[in-house]
Protein backbone atom coordinates (compact mmCIF):
# COMPACT_ATOMS: atom_id res chain seq x y z
CA UNK A 1 0.00 0.00 0.00
CA UNK A 2 2.87 2.16 1.01
CA UNK A 3 4.53 1.27 -2.34
CA UNK A 4 1.76 2.27 -4.22
CA UNK A 5 0.93 5.37 -2.00
CA UNK A 6 4.50 6.78 -3.38
CA UNK A 7 4.25 5.13 -6.52
CA UNK A 8 1.01 7.85 -7.07
CA UNK A 9 3.02 10.46 -5.44
CA UNK A 10 5.76 10.08 -7.64
CA UNK A 11 3.76 10.37 -10.40
CA UNK A 12 1.93 13.36 -9.84
CA UNK A 13 4.98 15.30 -9.17
CA UNK A 14 6.25 14.10 -12.51
CA UNK A 15 2.86 15.08 -14.09
CA UNK A 16 3.60 18.24 -12.59
CA UNK A 17 7.00 19.12 -13.33
CA UNK A 18 6.02 18.40 -16.98
CA UNK A 19 3.15 20.73 -16.76
CA UNK A 20 4.65 24.46 -17.14
CA UNK A 21 3.80 27.26 -18.72
CA UNK A 22 6.00 28.44 -21.31
CA UNK A 23 6.62 31.79 -23.58
CA UNK A 24 7.86 33.04 -26.66
CA UNK A 25 10.97 34.85 -25.70
CA UNK A 26 12.09 36.75 -28.58
CA UNK A 27 12.20 40.56 -29.62
CA UNK A 28 11.71 40.61 -33.30
CA UNK A 29 8.40 38.44 -33.94
CA UNK A 30 6.78 40.53 -37.14
CA UNK A 31 3.29 38.86 -36.77
CA UNK A 32 2.46 39.97 -33.83
CA UNK A 33 4.17 43.29 -34.08
CA UNK A 34 7.21 43.13 -32.24
CA UNK A 35 10.20 44.32 -32.82
CA UNK A 36 12.28 45.59 -30.51
CA UNK A 37 15.92 45.95 -30.81
CA UNK A 38 18.92 46.09 -28.30
CA UNK A 39 21.78 48.38 -28.55
CA UNK A 40 24.90 49.26 -26.87
CA UNK A 41 25.19 52.48 -24.41
CA UNK A 42 25.37 54.72 -27.86
CA UNK A 43 21.65 53.42 -28.80
CA UNK A 44 22.55 52.69 -32.27
CA UNK A 45 25.17 50.08 -32.09
CA UNK A 46 22.73 46.71 -32.05
CA UNK A 47 24.43 44.05 -29.91
CA UNK A 48 25.50 41.13 -31.76
CA UNK A 49 27.01 37.66 -31.79
CA UNK A 50 28.71 36.27 -28.71
CA UNK A 51 29.79 39.48 -27.48
CA UNK A 52 26.58 39.83 -25.91
CA UNK A 53 24.27 37.59 -23.72
CA UNK A 54 20.22 37.96 -23.47
CA UNK A 55 17.94 36.16 -20.75
CA UNK A 56 14.49 36.26 -19.80
CA UNK A 57 13.49 37.18 -15.87
CA UNK A 58 10.43 36.25 -14.85
CA UNK A 59 8.48 36.32 -11.61
CA UNK A 60 4.25 36.99 -10.05
CA UNK A 61 5.49 40.44 -9.12
CA UNK A 62 7.84 42.89 -10.29
CA UNK A 63 10.32 42.66 -7.02
CA UNK A 64 10.42 38.58 -7.57
CA UNK A 65 11.73 38.22 -11.12
CA UNK A 66 14.43 35.22 -11.51
CA UNK A 67 16.11 34.12 -14.49
CA UNK A 68 14.79 31.35 -16.52
CA UNK A 69 16.01 29.36 -19.73
CA UNK A 70 19.45 29.58 -20.75
CA UNK A 71 21.21 32.99 -21.69
CA UNK A 72 21.35 32.92 -25.60
CA UNK A 73 23.69 34.87 -27.80
CA UNK A 74 22.97 37.93 -30.46
CA UNK A 75 22.14 37.22 -34.20
CA UNK A 76 24.81 38.99 -36.13
CA UNK A 77 24.46 40.91 -39.43
CA UNK A 78 20.95 42.49 -40.80
CA UNK A 79 19.70 40.52 -37.58
CA UNK A 80 21.89 41.96 -34.96
CA UNK A 81 20.12 43.76 -31.97
CA UNK A 82 17.88 40.42 -32.37
CA UNK A 83 18.15 37.47 -30.23
CA UNK A 84 16.74 33.75 -32.14
CA UNK A 85 13.15 33.22 -30.53
CA UNK A 86 13.27 30.52 -28.09
CA UNK A 87 10.36 29.24 -26.42
CA UNK A 88 10.97 29.13 -22.56
CA UNK A 89 9.57 27.27 -19.82
CA UNK A 90 8.62 28.97 -16.68
CA UNK A 91 7.99 27.56 -13.06
CA UNK A 92 4.53 28.91 -13.42
CA UNK A 93 1.65 26.71 -14.66
CA UNK A 94 -0.59 27.87 -17.56
CA UNK A 95 -2.93 30.43 -17.76
CA UNK A 96 -0.65 32.38 -15.07
CA UNK A 97 -0.31 35.93 -15.47
CA UNK A 98 3.42 36.94 -15.24
CA UNK A 99 5.38 39.78 -15.62
CA UNK A 100 8.56 39.45 -17.73
CA UNK A 101 12.15 41.09 -18.80
CA UNK A 102 14.46 41.23 -21.08
CA UNK A 103 18.06 41.73 -19.65
CA UNK A 104 20.96 41.64 -21.68
CA UNK A 105 24.72 42.11 -20.65
CA UNK A 106 27.92 42.12 -21.94
CA UNK A 107 30.12 38.63 -22.38
CA UNK A 108 32.44 37.87 -20.04
CA UNK A 109 30.29 38.08 -17.61
CA UNK A 110 28.19 34.48 -16.92
CA UNK A 111 24.96 36.43 -15.51
CA UNK A 112 23.44 39.74 -15.80
CA UNK A 113 24.29 40.12 -11.77
CA UNK A 114 27.87 38.88 -12.25
CA UNK A 115 28.18 41.43 -14.96
CA UNK A 116 26.49 44.66 -13.33
CA UNK A 117 29.00 43.55 -10.15
CA UNK A 118 31.50 42.87 -12.45
CA UNK A 119 31.74 46.29 -14.41
CA UNK A 120 30.26 44.93 -17.57
CA UNK A 121 27.50 46.88 -20.01
CA UNK A 122 23.89 45.45 -18.64
CA UNK A 123 20.70 47.08 -19.36
CA UNK A 124 17.45 45.75 -18.90
CA UNK A 125 13.80 45.59 -20.98
CA UNK A 126 10.51 47.53 -19.54
CA UNK A 127 8.57 44.89 -17.21
CA UNK A 128 5.61 44.13 -19.91
CA UNK A 129 3.03 40.96 -18.66
CA UNK A 130 1.66 38.23 -20.34
CA UNK A 131 0.15 34.70 -19.09
CA UNK A 132 1.91 31.76 -20.01
CA UNK A 133 0.65 28.73 -21.92
CA UNK A 134 0.81 25.01 -21.90
CA UNK A 135 -0.63 22.86 -24.62
CA UNK A 136 -2.44 22.86 -26.42
CA UNK A 137 -2.36 26.29 -26.34
CA UNK A 138 0.40 28.28 -27.92
CA UNK A 139 3.35 30.09 -25.84
CA UNK A 140 2.49 33.87 -25.98
CA UNK A 141 4.64 36.71 -27.15
CA UNK A 142 6.34 39.25 -25.47
CA UNK A 143 3.84 41.84 -26.77
CA UNK A 144 4.61 45.06 -25.47
CA UNK A 145 8.30 44.58 -25.77
CA UNK A 146 10.76 47.88 -26.48
CA UNK A 147 14.43 48.48 -27.41
CA UNK A 148 16.29 49.48 -24.59
CA UNK A 149 19.95 50.38 -24.35
CA UNK A 150 22.57 48.73 -22.42
CA UNK A 151 24.29 51.24 -19.77
CA UNK A 152 28.26 51.69 -19.25
CA UNK A 153 29.46 50.40 -15.96
CA UNK A 154 28.99 50.73 -12.72
CA UNK A 155 32.45 52.50 -12.82
CA UNK A 156 31.73 54.51 -15.29
CA UNK A 157 28.76 55.86 -14.13
CA UNK A 158 30.30 56.86 -10.96
CA UNK A 159 32.53 58.69 -12.42
CA UNK A 160 30.34 60.79 -14.69
CA UNK A 161 28.39 61.94 -11.59
CA UNK A 162 30.92 62.42 -9.54
CA UNK A 163 32.45 65.05 -12.04
CA UNK A 164 28.77 66.28 -13.09
CA UNK A 165 29.06 66.95 -9.32
CA UNK A 166 31.92 68.32 -9.08
CA UNK A 167 30.81 70.86 -11.83
CA UNK A 168 27.85 71.61 -10.14
CA UNK A 169 29.73 72.32 -7.08
CA UNK A 170 32.09 75.00 -8.59
CA UNK A 171 29.33 76.57 -10.91
CA UNK A 172 27.91 77.16 -7.04
CA UNK A 173 30.87 78.53 -5.69
CA UNK B 1 7.92 9.24 -32.95
CA UNK B 2 8.56 5.86 -34.13
CA UNK B 3 7.58 4.90 -37.19
CA UNK B 4 7.23 2.18 -39.38
CA UNK B 5 6.73 3.25 -42.89
CA UNK B 6 6.33 0.67 -45.74
CA UNK B 7 5.19 4.00 -47.63
CA UNK B 8 6.82 4.13 -51.71
CA UNK B 9 9.24 1.59 -51.50
CA UNK B 10 6.70 -1.04 -50.40
CA UNK B 11 2.81 -2.28 -50.47
CA UNK B 12 2.84 -0.23 -54.35
CA UNK B 13 -0.71 -1.41 -55.50
CA UNK B 14 -1.20 -0.89 -59.22
CA UNK B 15 -4.97 -0.02 -58.94
CA UNK B 16 -4.58 1.68 -61.63
CA UNK B 17 -6.18 2.05 -64.81
CA UNK B 18 -3.72 0.92 -68.24
CA UNK B 19 -5.09 1.38 -71.26
CA UNK B 20 -3.22 0.03 -74.36
CA UNK B 21 -4.00 2.98 -76.24
CA UNK B 22 -2.84 6.10 -74.42
CA UNK B 23 -0.23 4.03 -72.50
CA UNK B 24 -1.52 6.16 -69.78
CA UNK B 25 -1.53 3.67 -66.03
CA UNK B 26 -1.17 5.26 -62.13
CA UNK B 27 0.32 3.61 -59.50
CA UNK B 28 -1.64 4.03 -55.82
CA UNK B 29 0.74 3.56 -52.88
CA UNK B 30 -0.86 2.07 -49.25
CA UNK B 31 0.96 0.84 -46.89
CA UNK B 32 0.93 1.96 -42.75
CA UNK B 33 2.44 4.06 -40.12
CA UNK B 34 3.18 3.56 -37.05
CA UNK B 35 2.89 6.35 -34.38
CA UNK B 36 3.32 5.88 -30.60
CA UNK B 37 1.73 8.32 -28.98
CA UNK B 38 3.38 9.29 -25.23
CA UNK B 39 1.09 10.01 -21.67
CA UNK B 40 0.03 13.71 -22.28
CA UNK B 41 -0.38 15.90 -25.28
CA UNK B 42 1.06 14.69 -28.85
CA UNK B 43 0.71 16.78 -31.90
CA UNK B 44 0.33 14.34 -34.99
CA UNK B 45 -1.37 13.90 -38.04
CA UNK B 46 -3.05 11.22 -40.29
CA UNK B 47 -0.51 10.58 -42.77
CA UNK B 48 -2.54 8.25 -45.28
CA UNK B 49 -5.84 8.59 -46.59
CA UNK B 50 -8.21 5.98 -45.58
CA UNK B 51 -10.79 7.75 -47.80
CA UNK B 52 -14.08 7.58 -45.77
CA UNK B 53 -12.54 5.81 -42.57
CA UNK B 54 -10.68 9.07 -41.84
CA UNK B 55 -12.89 8.97 -39.17
CA UNK B 56 -11.65 9.46 -35.07
CA UNK B 57 -13.39 6.37 -34.20
CA UNK B 58 -11.83 4.53 -36.93
CA UNK B 59 -7.94 6.09 -37.13
CA UNK B 60 -7.72 6.43 -33.22
CA UNK B 61 -9.48 2.51 -32.42
CA UNK B 62 -7.46 1.30 -29.83
CA UNK B 63 -6.36 4.56 -27.79
CA UNK B 64 -7.58 4.33 -24.39
CA UNK B 65 -10.55 5.49 -22.68
CA UNK B 66 -9.97 9.19 -21.69
CA UNK B 67 -8.05 10.31 -24.75
CA UNK B 68 -9.14 13.25 -25.82
CA UNK B 69 -8.78 14.72 -29.63
CA UNK B 70 -7.94 18.60 -30.17
CA UNK B 71 -8.32 19.77 -33.86
CA UNK B 72 -8.31 23.49 -34.64
CA UNK B 73 -10.22 25.49 -37.25
CA UNK B 74 -8.31 28.80 -37.33
CA UNK B 75 -10.79 31.97 -36.37
CA UNK B 76 -12.91 29.52 -34.26
CA UNK B 77 -10.18 27.22 -32.30
CA UNK B 78 -10.20 24.19 -31.18
CA UNK B 79 -12.84 21.42 -31.02
CA UNK B 80 -12.37 18.91 -28.16
CA UNK B 81 -13.46 15.15 -29.42
CA UNK B 82 -13.04 12.51 -25.75
CA UNK B 83 -13.43 8.73 -25.89
CA UNK B 84 -15.67 7.98 -22.68
CA UNK B 85 -16.99 4.71 -22.14
CA UNK B 86 -15.68 3.25 -25.10
CA UNK B 87 -17.58 6.29 -27.10
CA UNK B 88 -16.16 8.97 -28.56
CA UNK B 89 -17.90 12.29 -28.64
CA UNK B 90 -18.32 12.76 -32.03
CA UNK B 91 -16.92 9.82 -33.79
CA UNK B 92 -17.40 10.76 -37.47
CA UNK B 93 -15.36 13.60 -37.00
CA UNK B 94 -13.07 13.83 -39.74
CA UNK B 95 -8.99 13.52 -39.45
CA UNK B 96 -7.83 13.95 -43.16
CA UNK B 97 -4.05 14.43 -43.90
CA UNK B 98 -2.65 17.86 -44.23
CA UNK B 99 -4.59 18.67 -40.99
CA UNK B 100 -2.75 18.70 -37.83
CA UNK B 101 -4.46 17.83 -34.45
CA UNK B 102 -3.21 17.10 -30.78
CA UNK B 103 -4.08 13.69 -29.21
CA UNK B 104 -3.85 13.94 -25.20
CA UNK B 105 -3.55 10.31 -24.05
CA UNK B 106 -3.48 8.63 -20.13
CA UNK B 107 -1.66 6.18 -21.05
CA UNK B 108 1.55 5.38 -23.85
CA UNK B 109 -0.58 3.78 -26.57
CA UNK B 110 0.80 2.98 -30.20
CA UNK B 111 -1.67 4.06 -33.32
CA UNK B 112 -1.87 2.46 -36.56
CA UNK B 113 -2.55 4.34 -39.93
CA UNK B 114 -3.47 2.16 -43.05
CA UNK B 115 -4.52 4.31 -46.46
CA UNK B 116 -3.34 5.42 -49.48
CA UNK B 117 -0.34 7.90 -50.35
CA UNK B 118 -2.37 11.32 -51.23
CA UNK B 119 -0.79 12.17 -54.65
CA UNK B 120 -1.00 15.15 -57.33
CA UNK B 121 -1.80 18.47 -56.84
CA UNK B 122 -2.08 18.77 -53.07
CA UNK B 123 -3.16 22.16 -51.34
CA UNK B 124 -3.53 23.03 -47.60
CA UNK B 125 -5.24 26.21 -46.85
CA UNK B 126 -3.32 28.34 -44.61
CA UNK B 127 -5.42 31.44 -42.58
CA UNK B 128 -3.68 34.61 -41.01
CA UNK B 129 -2.35 33.28 -37.58
CA UNK B 130 -2.29 30.19 -36.34
CA UNK B 131 -2.77 27.10 -38.15
CA UNK B 132 -2.26 23.25 -37.13
CA UNK B 133 -1.19 21.19 -40.16
CA UNK B 134 1.02 18.71 -41.36
CA UNK B 135 2.83 17.28 -44.54
CA UNK B 136 -0.63 15.89 -46.68
CA UNK B 137 2.41 13.20 -47.80
CA UNK B 138 3.64 10.78 -45.59
CA UNK B 139 7.23 11.93 -45.96
CA UNK B 140 10.19 13.06 -43.33
CA UNK B 141 12.17 16.26 -44.01
CA UNK B 142 12.79 20.07 -43.62
CA UNK B 143 9.27 21.41 -43.54
CA UNK B 144 10.42 24.00 -46.93
CA UNK B 145 13.01 22.15 -48.92
CA UNK B 146 11.36 18.77 -48.52
CA UNK B 147 7.91 19.37 -48.05
CA UNK B 148 7.09 22.13 -49.95
CA UNK B 149 6.25 24.68 -47.22
CA UNK B 150 6.30 28.55 -48.81
CA UNK B 151 6.69 30.98 -46.11
CA UNK B 152 7.48 34.46 -45.95
CA UNK B 153 9.30 36.85 -43.40
CA UNK B 154 8.39 36.57 -40.57
CA UNK B 155 6.38 33.31 -40.66
CA UNK B 156 6.99 31.00 -37.59
CA UNK B 157 6.49 27.15 -37.13
CA UNK B 158 5.78 25.27 -33.90
CA UNK B 159 6.68 22.16 -32.96
CA UNK B 160 5.98 20.21 -29.92
CA UNK B 161 7.86 17.62 -27.59
CA UNK B 162 5.88 14.82 -26.08
CA UNK B 163 8.67 14.20 -23.94
CA UNK B 164 8.98 17.61 -22.56
CA UNK B 165 5.12 18.47 -23.37
CA UNK B 166 6.70 22.08 -24.62
CA UNK B 167 7.18 23.83 -27.46
CA UNK B 168 10.25 24.70 -30.32
CA UNK B 169 10.13 27.83 -32.14
CA UNK B 170 11.28 27.93 -35.75
CA UNK B 171 11.22 32.00 -37.30
CA UNK B 172 11.62 32.70 -41.07
CA UNK B 173 13.39 35.77 -41.07
CA UNK B 174 15.18 37.98 -42.96
CA UNK B 175 14.92 35.76 -45.88
CA UNK B 176 16.21 32.86 -43.58
CA UNK B 177 15.57 29.96 -40.72
CA UNK B 178 16.29 30.83 -37.61
CA UNK B 179 18.22 28.80 -36.00
CA UNK B 180 17.43 26.59 -38.59
CA UNK B 181 15.04 24.88 -41.27
CA UNK B 182 12.26 22.82 -38.79
CA UNK B 183 12.15 18.79 -39.94
CA UNK B 184 8.66 16.78 -39.54
CA UNK B 185 8.66 13.68 -39.14
CA UNK B 186 6.24 11.08 -41.20
CA UNK B 187 2.75 11.86 -39.44
CA UNK B 188 3.78 14.83 -37.09
CA UNK B 189 1.90 17.49 -36.95
CA UNK B 190 3.01 21.05 -36.25
CA UNK B 191 1.21 25.32 -36.04
CA UNK B 192 2.46 27.29 -38.88
CA UNK B 193 2.30 30.50 -37.78
CA UNK B 194 1.46 33.24 -41.25
CA UNK B 195 1.90 36.70 -41.75
CA UNK B 196 -0.94 36.41 -44.35
CA UNK B 197 -3.05 33.66 -45.72
CA UNK B 198 -1.61 31.11 -48.10
CA UNK B 199 -1.17 27.43 -48.76
CA UNK B 200 0.49 24.89 -49.03
CA UNK B 201 0.96 23.55 -51.54
CA UNK B 202 2.84 20.65 -53.43
CA UNK B 203 2.88 18.12 -56.19
CA UNK B 204 3.64 14.47 -55.36
CA UNK B 205 3.67 11.59 -57.29
CA UNK B 206 5.11 7.75 -56.29
CA UNK B 207 5.49 7.06 -60.48
CA UNK B 208 8.85 6.90 -61.12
Amino acid sequence: MKKLIVAAAVGFLAVGALAQGQFNFGNRVTVAGIDAKVFRPDGVTPLDGANYWAQAYVGATLDSLAPVGSPVNFRTGAAAGYISSTIVTTPFSGGTQVWVEMRAWEAGADSYEAAVAGGKLFGKSDPIQLTVAEAPNTPPDMVGLKSFSLVPEPSTMALGLLGAAALMLRRRS
Amino acid sequence: MRTKTLLLAAALSAAGSATAMAQVYSVNAVGYVNTALKPGFNLIANPLDAGADNTVSKLLAGVPDGTVVYTFTPGSGYSVNTLDLGEWTNPNATLVPGQGFFVRTPSAVTVTFVGEVKQGNLSTPLSQGFNLVASQVPQAGKISTDLGLSVADGDLVYKFNADTQGYQIFTFDLGEWDPSEPTLAVGEGCWVRKGAAGSWNRTFSVNP
